[in-house]
């Protein structure tokens, strides 16, 4: 990546999943790797279960901390639809989408106990689009998914700007995230 | 929640934080006393920040149980020569505006800062509002900064600037600023050596000495002094200028990095000269003036209403200038919504072009993004709101034929009145819903009337409401939805909570004696887990004597969770037994999101019921609920 080059990503997932301390776990590695960076948080009113997104923009020269839509380099999606959905209009082409695959229901699909297809069409969209859409599949027992989806991110994807190295410096004083994070590394998308 | 940034002592270094931590930076720096709020996204952190960090730094700082009880502390405490401040959202901001008037009226003499952050979008709350008006309409100054690290230097200066012009200044930001995170370098921590001392403002003796309050000559005086901060802040106010540039943008606040951006985007740097606005009130009329003598049109791009541009259509009319404003009043920019890169974007390709077939294919590019729903606002697990909500449904259908008026705060409540509680038919403002309700009762009601309200909205105003309910005898049922926190906001303590903003124990008010002792006809406490004992209350409290009130009490589910983990080894946790489930579906009747079937993901499938063990919360409900024994409560290790 050139100095004045940035590398977008979104974050989304549900509220307890961790979405914000992974964008801060990014941030704070790029930091140290020396690059510029902003986050910005969307927490909906939902204290829990509740969509949120975070916008972490790596690079240079940095004024507003949104990711315009139809340049993010990369979308994390702790939940399959909420991630596909904000793919849907942020992602450059060519972009890459990491989408974990277990689902949240929202309460509504709970009450009628129909799942939604959208997950399916969206992916299509984004794949005829000429997105790469890869499908994680993250282990029930790991405390924090996020970490485990950095360390994913760190093997499978050539352009993000962070050594594996830098991003496990910052996760040392957790030994539960870093485990997560390894395991992440080690994992075949 | 640590607070980096607000213990960073060497002066110049940068720390990774949010805008609202920023703020409360430049309040520790100014050497603030004390500090009041009420909780409302994005101005929530900014007391949290500064409550870390108060006992290190001898600040005292409370969450205060409504806004104006906040702005009148602020304002005792600036009038007794201490630098305060006050934090509140939008909606708060509109709750203290009588007291924003008499506080500039009579002055200051400590700096007073009001720091307001506007939910422009409407990200987390009920509705958007624009506070700048309300500024103006109380003669205060208004700061608008664009980053964060310029909201730390503007709040810094605030206190300062409140001192020398004896009023209280505001300092609004929004969401797209104060929940962003960027490298914010830090200055000095600067003690305040001011002995607390009560005197009237140096600016204001002639009110004092004349014997009686000239009120028109001290309306007169502000406006005098709204000048002289005209003069004072001139330099907040800049300008990029490019030759021979037709169009003219003026911007303030967040939305003044958003253009830049997009003009950095289109490549138009050059074509567009750029007028920023640190402050938004007084607005500067020389500087806007000369500014669109040397261009043709003016882009206006501003968050919230068409404030700053109403001012620029004025000093248009009044130089007798023939230049077009573009922006909200051209309907180019809509009002109500935030706006992004790409609106701008939008905005200044119109701007620069006269041809009517590229706005045209603008206007088609820009519907290119489609609407893709966004997931359901869903309450947490094991929320005791639930049972209360189930109750209500269930004991009003036995009366009545199940009608019935039934209305909440603002907060938790509102999720009654949403999908697929549908409990409630409307929510009103907050601490508004027993005066709402006893004008639907006292107007005539065919049907029982109920307000729903939590300890947070009964603490702020709907005591007030309730007050008059009994004086005045409304026929109305009050649910008090006691979860002993404001769990909408972040899980801020109430009066009933028992601790206070730094965490130390604080007494706690007890709402059924306050009930007994105003005189209401009938107060029964309950625990909203056990539904049938609550379905029961409500019945009772609806046949008996008005006003009665039933208050439902039971921790907030976050709250008893995080103490849970803290405290025990096991957690109990509920279980579907397979073989004893028959789907007859009464536990979803709860709408507690740890229920879902079990084959869920398979479209269309159908199966038993199971929980969910990571979100459930082991409260019960649904144990009470099952006629078929097939749901029981296990020990799960953390």
């Amino acid at each position: 990546m050139s100095k004045e080059q940035v590398f977008n990503i979104r974050i989304a997932g549900i509220g307890g999943q961790g979405v914000v301390s992974l964008a801060t776990a990014i941030a704070e590695a790029a930091t140290e790797a020396g690059l510029n960076v902003t986050i910005m948080d969307r927490p909906r009113s939902a204290m829990r279960l509740g969509p949120i997104t975070c916008d972490v923009i790596l690079g240079k020269e940095i004024y507003s901390p949104f990711i315009v839509p139809g340049e993010a380099d990369l979308v994390i999606g702790l939940e399959p639809y909420d991630g596909l959905r904000n793919a849907v209009y942020l992602l450059k082409k060519g972009g890459v989408i990491l989408v974990n695959k277990d689902r949240i229901p929202p309460i509504d699909e709970v009450a009628t106990g129909q799942a939604s297809s959208e997950i399916e069409r969206l992916a299509s969209i984004l794949e005829t689009y000429g997105a790469e859409v890869k499908f994680v599949d993250i282990p029930d027992e790991l405390k924090h998914a996020g970490f485990f989806m950095l360390g994913v991110v760190c093997s499978s994807i050539a352009e993000f700007p962070i050594s594996a190295d830098v991003c496990r410096n910052q996760l040392t004083d957790q030994s539960d995230n870093l485990r997560d994070f390894n395991r992440g590394f080690s994992h075949n998308v | 929640m640590g607070f980096e940034i607000m213990e960073e002592y060497r002066s110049g270094s940068k720390v990774l934080a949010y805008g609202y931590e920023a703020v409360a930076r430049g309040a520790l720096e100014a050497g603030v006393k004390l500090v009041v709020g009420y909780p409302g996204t994005p101005s929530t952190g900014a007391l949290e920040a500064l409550a870390a960090v108060a006992d290190s730094n001898e600040i005292h700082v409370e969450w205060a149980t409504s806004e104006r009880v906040a702005m009148e502390m602020a304002w005792g405490s600036a009038m007794n020569g201490q630098r305060s401040m006050c934090t509140v959202n939008h909606l708060g901001a509109n709750v203290i505006v009588d007291v924003m008037k008499y506080a500039v009226n009579y002055g200051v003499r400590g700096g007073l800062v009001l720091f307001v952050g506007d939910d422009i979008g409407a990200n987390t709350s009920a509705l958007e509002a624009d506070s700048r008006i309300l500024a103006d309409s109380a003669d205060m100054p208004v700061l608008s900064p664009s980053t964060a690290d310029e909201a730390r230097e503007m709040t810094k200066y605030a206190f300062e600037l409140s001192e020398e012009l004896g009023c209280p200044v505001m300092v609004r930001s929004v969401c797209q600023l104060m929940m962003g995170r960027t490298l914010v370098t830090v200055g000095a921590i600067e003690k305040s050596n001011n002995e607390p001392r009560f005197a009237p403002s140096p600016k204001r003796v002639v009110m004092y000495e004349k014997g009686f309050i000239p009120a028109v000559l001290i309306h007169r005086s502000m406006h005098d002094n709204l000048d002289k901060a005209n003069e004072i802040l001139a330099f907040y106010n800049k300008e990029d200028m490019r030759e021979g540039a037709k169009l003219g943008i003026i911007s303030c606040g967040v939305s003044y990095t958003l253009v830049q951006d997009a003009l950095d985007k289109i490549d138009a740097r050059d074509r567009v000269s750029l007028l920023k606005l640190g402050v938004v009130n007084p607005i500067n009329e020389n500087k806007i003036g000369s500014f669109m003598e040397v261009v043709e049109k003016v882009l206006v791009i501003e968050e919230g209403e068409a404030f700053v541009e109403q001012r620029v259509l004025s000093i248009i009319g009044k130089r007798n200038l023939n230049k077009k404003v573009l922006g909200r009043t051209s309907k180019l920019i809509p009002y109500g919504g935030e706006l992004f890169v790409k609106d701008i974007i939008f905005a200044i390709e119109i701007a620069l072009s006269n041809d009517v077939e590229i706005i045209k294919q603008v206007e088609k590019k820009s519907g290119a993004v489609g609407y893709l729903e966004e997931r359901n606002l869903t309450p947490c697990s094991g929320c005791s709101h639930l049972g209360v909500f189930y109750a209500l449904r269930e004991a009003m259908s036995a009366v009545n034929d199940g009608n019935y008026v039934a209305v909440s705060d603002a907060g938790c409540s509102f999720m009654g009145i949403l999908n697929p509680a549908n409990t409630l038919n409307s929510a009103t403002n907050m601490g508004g819903a027993i005066s709402f309700a006893s004008g639907v009762a006292q107007s005539g009601s065919k049907v029982p009337v109920l307000a729903l309200v939590g300890d947070g909205g009964f603490m702020h105003g709907s005591i007030n409401g309730l007050i008059n309910a009994v004086y005045n005898q409304a026929q109305i049922v009050v649910i008090v939805l006691d979860n002993s926190t404001l769990g909408n906001t972040g899980l801020q303590p109430t009066a009933c909570t028992g601790k206070d903003a730094t965490g130390k124990q604080a007494p706690r008010v007890n709402i059924e004696g306050l009930c007994r002792q105003l005189g209401v006809q009938h107060v029964k406490r309950v625990d909203p887990y056990h539904l049938v004992q609550t379905t029961e209350a409500i019945k009772e409290a609806v046949n008996g004597p008005k006003p009665a009130v039933i208050i439902a009490e039971q921790p907030c589910a976050l709250n008893r969770m995080k103490d849970e983990k803290a405290r025990s080894a096991a957690l109990r946790r509920a279980v579907v037994v397979s073989e004893a489930c028959t789907m007859c579906g009464i536990c979803k009747k709860l709408n507690c999101p740890a229920i879902v079937q079990d084959n869920y993901a398979e479209v269309g499938a159908k199966g038993t019921f199971m929980t969910r063990l990571d979100i459930c919360t082991g409260c019960g409900m649904c144990q009470e609920l099952c006629k078929y024994n097939a749901i029981t409560m296990v020990e799960v290790s953390k």
